[in-house]
């Protein structure tokens, strides 16, 4: 599909810093790839610096306040416990982020290790390793990850690792593909004729450019953990500790309390979920036709 | 369970007798809702002004489960089992604990308490044609009595009110005197039989239709399409085949129903499962159902203010509660638990979570419209400076930490939102002193089996008792642990949860179980109520009625406590 | 997962030379996946916390009663043996039954899956009516203030949680504006179905019943969980048809086309969307299959009666039998769904000739 383009990436093949430049040019000539840039890059601010932006603890309330309506000291009203919304969706993009990022690392790591032992050993190896992959895949996804959130029990970190074993086949097919099609390409087979040793054929000049699709898939795999990790909560299935503000939790919690006059509080979680998915979409989206050339844009 | 308390009734006759009604003279029953109902019941219209025909969508939870009576265990089966079987006694509608008449027209008992005489009703047939006699009926009693071994195991009510199986059951024999007459015997005496016998699982089933769908086979014979193909009862309503699962189950109007006075007024009651209450509101308010039940307490208002909407609400019969757990360190220590309960404001619980009259703060698992209802003197509500007080005078001093568990993916009357009621808890217990650490799991996927096997110090949980009776809640929660918890055999009915070792309240629940004499029985109950106070066993929280949401052109509907609710008053504009 | 980003980036299958060789291979390759599947299944469940028990007893979960229910569901067993009786049954057709209902897999599943299929085809025929028409015009027009709009808006679209996109819908056309139902999948008070036929009620009420006014009804229920469902994969299909088609149009052939004076319509009809479907098809089918595995949030929030809705509820009652079973057969369906979108490679794709 669109995202394996490998003749293009054959133009730099040894040294790939042209590749990356050219790359980052487009990207920086993109208005919505840019867009996406700051949405995400004040998330990535939010999550970091919560504890001194947001005007109270996320955690302070009682319910004798709860559902204070939007007012000069609480610019998002409370919520259900009398805590204030403002700092809880500030603190939640904590929550997000790491899950996001952890179910991505995990999801990267295990992922890319699979797909390379897989695609360069080859063989009956890679044979049955695809055939875990082709199993974990056939399974319905959020199936699996509610199995597994409900046999590791929940919490942030059981979250992102359910929804980081789903992305793992994802990213062992690419990181797979992309070896196998460089494998046999010339420039590998020129740096083999040289000398090189199949270690540093793999690590310098196969891994790189098979990474490129894992990159754009690892940018747009961010806003699915963060969907979702939402998703989860909706189900009810959200941190371990109750009190740890979560976008996808709060705006589930209040459905129950829409009708009491309290709208407002699952409305706001719900902005900021769809505002921090969408920059990640728009950067993967930009990245993924800056770093192929081939979709001109 | 019951089978170890194993006689009461006394409270139910005492409630009974209250209003007026007798246990062993039946009274007639009436048409169209006629009889008062505890609150929010519609007034009694004139029969003139019912409407017949019409089909009634209720928004129920979730699917039955099963419709083999005598297996049933959840409030959504037994609500559509109610109205296509029939009990040999029944419930005033309406009521908890007054006796009427049901396929037995009347009955009596030896003075022994041994031997119940039942006279039928005649001319009745079941909606497969198969006549109700005595021997239908007899039948019925001995496939209690020797349940298939396939089968056991996925009853509960069968083992739980009769104890046992074949030799062991609680039934020595039912016999045919003539075709309206048998008799049953016990092997001792039970006196909360009667009341018992008025349980949906108690159902009369027709033999015919038990055999031709190979109903004795076990649950995982595909053979046995009896509850999913063929339920065959005596109600006003019959099952016609329409049941798709997830979808909906449909009952019809039983043409031939014995009780022409009573006969259903509407063609048609459709169950469409709805999970989430929330969901359940959206669907009544878009048309999408006529009634649902149990509408969140949030959500009360909401119906309230909609003229097109009705809400009726049941009285309370249940207890929401923190159970703890006395061999869990540090609620070993009295002066932990008393802090625990000191510190719960339940006014603020009850304001935020049980608003517009849906829940009242409870200080006893008993409620008190039941006779042995007995304050707690130990603790006497919210007051923080003696919960600082009484975790001062602990072993574990501030801030003590504790595991304090709540389940998730449920939501029940007296437990409406637990992670909020847990939330709000929890802030009152830090206020106190506390170190809370959270610990939940999905109700089904653990919590239940976590809970009942003691591995909570502290944790939600409530019951919704069966009819009024002690016996029917605080005699199971602190039952002696005769056996080890989590054992796979155990042979005596124990209760890992609450580990009440107190001797004294052992001794005081035998005798009061064992005390044939009612005001003695209420008395020792009474005294038992006082230990489990003094010990602080638990902490009750609430007392929570359920309701349901109707459109106003639903009329007749006779809610009951205990949902034991009869369709065929119901009619439709 | 919402069904969105998944499978962007799976690589073309390998291509062997004949068609008939291609597809016993794969279905050979299907004996050790499920088999696989089966023994990671029972494995994994019955090391969740909690068993069936929980649920069939509720309140009533004593450690006496538990301890009876388990023995009952044969769960004291050990476990190499609940796995080969299981196996066995499946080996001879009998998926099991469920612990907490006791209705067989086998008539849960068949009554289920057309619930889905209808849900899962109304969306995909939202999300291809809508985003191929909006795709190629975005091409068409690239960089044009339509097309800025149509990417973004797409990008929103797969950016919207499920269930929040499915809440806001039945708020706003349920009970604010009363327009569409919000649960289940026909009237109930108005119409009867009872589940004899085939259970695909679009089927049913036009073609059975003769009814339009049943149909119409069917459809207006069909509406809002088919938009939600359908507002990924549209969104998906969409950007791929703008990408595919503005790498066809640069191509040669439709320069050529263009000189050779043919209309800029004929050129679309002709070479430019022919040439586009082959990326446009595989992301249908792959999206289809995600879809037909049940849309657990949607049939959640619409109470509609499919696989997704039915598995959830069994993983939640730790129903071992239902997930094991449902998610066989569910596998099977996925494996089989790819093979034919594979095999539509060979007429899409002139280069590729399985002989």
């Amino acid at each position: 599909m669109a995202g394996i383009a490998l003749p293009q990436q054959l133009e730099a093949p040894i040294k790939g810093t042209s590749l990356w430049r050219d790359a980052a040019r487009r990207l920086l000539r993109n208005p919505a790839a840019m867009f996406g840039l700051f949405l995400v890059g004040m998330f990535v601010f939010v999550a970091v610096f919560a504890q001194f932006i947001s005007p109270y603890s996320p955690t302070d309330g009682s319910i004798i306040h709860r559902f204070l309506p939007p007012s000069t000291s609480h610019l998002l009203g409370t919520d259900l416990q009398g805590r204030d919304i403002l700092s809880r969706i500030l603190w939640g993009a904590r929550s997000s982020l790491w899950v996001s990022v952890l179910s991505v690392s995990i999801g990267l790591t295990l992922g890319i290790s699979f797909g390379a032992i897989s695609g360069f050993v080859g063989g009956w190896l890679d044979f049955w390793m695809m055939r875990v992959v082709d199993i974990i895949l056939s399974l319905p996804g959020l199936l699996l990850t509610i199995t597994i959130v409900l046999f590791l029990g929940p919490g942030l970190n059981t979250i992102a690792l359910a929804i980081a074993i789903e992305n793992v086949p994802i990213f062992a097919r690419l990181v797979r593909a992309g070896i196998l099609a460089l494998k046999e390409s010339d420039f590998v087979i020129a740096a083999r004729s040289i000398g090189a040793t199949e270690r540093r054929v793999l690590l310098q000049h196969v891994m790189p450019n098979a990474l490129t699709p894992v990159i754009v898939q690892g940018t747009l795999a961010l806003a699915t953990a963060i969907v979702d990790a939402a998703g989860l909560g909706y189900l009810g299935f959200g941190p371990q500790d109750p009190a740890t503000p979560e976008w996808g939790t709060m705006l589930t919690d209040t459905q129950r309390y829409l009708t009491s006059g309290a709208a407002y509080t699952a409305l706001f979680p719900g902005i900021a979920i769809i505002l921090a998915v969408l920059g990640f979409n728009l950067l993967g989206d930009g990245l993924r036709e800056a770093l192929d050339p081939r979709l001109k844009r | 369970m019951r089978t170890k308390l194993a006689s009461l009734l006394a409270i139910a006759a005492l409630a009974a007798a209250a209003c007026g009604g007798n246990t062993t003279t039946p009274a007639p029953t009436q048409a169209g809702g006629a009889t008062s109902a505890p609150t929010g019941a519609p007034t009694a219209v004139p029969t003139s002004a019912i409407k017949a025909g019409g089909t009634w969508v209720f928004g129920s939870a979730s699917d039955p489960t099963t419709l083999d009576a005598i297996l049933m265990q959840d409030g959504e089966s037994i609500r559509i089992a109610q109205q296509i079987y029939e009990t040999l006694v029944k419930l005033q509608p309406g009521s908890a604990s007054t006796l009427v008449p049901g396929l037995a027209k009347s009955w009596e008992a030896t003075p022994d308490g041994l031997t119940y005489t039942f006279h039928l009703q005649t001319g009745v047939k079941f909606s497969d044609g198969t006549a109700f006699n005595a021997d239908a009926a007899v039948a019925n009693v001995l496939r209690w009595k020797n349940l298939p071994d396939a089968l056991q195991g996925d009853d509960y009510y069968d083992i739980t009110v009769f104890g046992g199986y074949g030799d062991k059951s609680l039934i020595k024999s039912a016999t045919k005197v003539d075709d309206a007459t048998f008799t049953m015997v016990l092997t001792t005496p039970k006196a909360d039989f009667l009341t018992a016998m008025t349980l949906a699982p108690f159902s009369i089933q027709s033999p015919t239709a038990l055999a031709a769908h190979n109903a004795d086979k076990g649950s995982k014979d595909t053979t046995n399409d009896y509850w999913q193909k063929a339920p065959t009862g005596t109600g006003p309503f019959m099952f016609a085949g329409d049941f798709v699962p997830g979808d909906h189950y449909t009952i019809v109007k039983n043409p031939n129903y014995w009780d022409t006075a009573n006969a259903a007024h509407l063609d048609k009651v459709i169950f469409k499962p709805i999970a989430d209450s929330a969901q359940r509101l959206t669907a009544l308010k878009s048309g999408t159902v006529d009634t649902i039940d149990f509408v969140d307490a949030n959500q009360l208002n909401d119906i309230k203010s909609d003229t097109t909407l009705q809400l009726i609400t049941r009285s309370p019969l249940d207890i929401g509660r923190l159970n703890i757990n006395q061999t869990v360190k540090p609620f070993d220590d009295i002066n932990v638990r008393k802090a625990v309960s000191y510190a719960i404001d339940r006014k603020a619980i009850i304001d935020t979570f049980f608003p517009n009259g849906a829940g009242q703060a409870a200080d006893s698992d008993l409620l008190p419209s039941m006779p042995a209802y007995e304050p707690n003197a130990t603790v006497t509500g919210f007051d923080l400076q003696k919960a600082k007080d009484a975790l001062a005078a602990s072993s574990c001093k501030a801030p003590c930490s504790i595991d304090f568990s709540y389940p998730d993916s449920v939501s029940r009357p007296y437990m409406v939102d637990p992670k909020g009621e847990f939330e709000a808890i929890r802030t009152m217990l830090e206020a106190a002193g506390f170190k809370v650490n959270p610990q939940h799991k999905p109700w089904k996927g653990g919590y239940l089996n976590d809970e009942a096997n003691g591995k909570y110090g502290l944790a939600f949980i409530g019951w919704i008792y069966d009819y009024a009776d002690p016996a029917d809640g605080p005699g199971i929660f602190y039952s002696t642990s005769l056996a080890k918890c989590g054992s796979l055999t155990p042979t005596t009915p124990h209760n890992c949860e609450a580990a009440e070792d107190n001797p004294a309240v052992a001794a005081g629940m035998a005798k009061a179980i064992a005390e044939p004499d009612t005001a003695k029985r209420t008395q020792a109950w009474k005294d038992v109520m006082k230990l489990i106070n003094a010990d602080v066993a638990d902490v009750p929280l609430v007392w929570a009625g359920s309701s349901l949401g109707l459109t106003a052109k639903i009329h007749g509907f006779v809610p009951s406590p205990t949902q034991t609710e009869y369709y065929n008053s119901v009619w439709k504009d | 997962m919402p069904p969105g980003t998944r499978h962007i980036f799976t690589q073309q299958p390998e291509l062997p030379p004949s068609v008939l060789k291609f597809i016993v291979r794969r279905l050979i390759l299907l004996v050790p996946i499920l088999f696989g599947l089966s023994l990671f299944m029972v494995v994994f469940l019955h090391l969740l916390p909690g068993d069936p028990c929980g649920a069939i007893l509720g309140e009533h979960s004593t450690a006496e009663n538990l301890a009876r229910c388990q023995h009952g569901l044969g769960l004291d067993k050990p476990l190499y043996q609940q796995y080969f009786e299981y196996m066995s049954g499946v080996f001879h057709g009998d998926f099991g039954v469920s612990a907490t209902n006791k209705v067989s897999v086998a008539t849960s599943f068949l009554t289920r899956f057309p619930a889905t299929i209808e849900l899962a085809v109304s969306a995909m025929i939202i999300a291809i009516g809508v985003g191929i028409p909006l795709g190629v015009a975005a091409a068409k027009r690239q960089y044009s203030l339509f097309d800025n709009f149509a990417t973004v808006a797409s990008l929103i679209g797969i950016s919207i949680p499920i269930f929040f996109l499915g809440l806001l819908l039945q708020y706003v056309f349920g009970v604010w504006l009363h327009w569409l139902p919000t649960a289940g999948r026909y009237d109930l008070g108005a119409y009867s179905y009872d589940g004899a036929g085939t259970n695909f009620l679009l089927w049913e009420s036009l073609v059975i019943d003769h009814d339009p006014a049943k149909f119409a009804d069917v459809v207006r229920h069909l509406i809002l969980p088919a938009l939600a469902l359908g507002t990924i994969p549209l969104a998906v299909v969409a950007r791929i048809t703008r990408s595919a088609v503005i790498e066809v149009l640069s191509e040669d052939y439709v320069r050529t086309a263009r000189a050779k004076g043919l209309t800029s319509r004929r050129v679309d009809s002709r070479h430019v969307l022919r040439n586009a479907m082959l990326p446009i098809v595989t992301v249908i089918g792959l999206q289809t299959g995600l879809l037909l595995g049940g849309a657990v949030l949607t049939e959640q929030i619409f109470s509609w009666g499919g696989v997704g809705n039915w598995l959830f509820q069994a993983a939640v009652d730790k129903d071992f039998v239902v997930i094991q079973s449902g998610a066989l057969i569910l596998a099977t369906i996925f494996v089989v769904v790819n093979l034919l979108v594979d095999i539509s490679y060979a007429y899409l794709n002139p280069r590729i000739r399985y002989s």
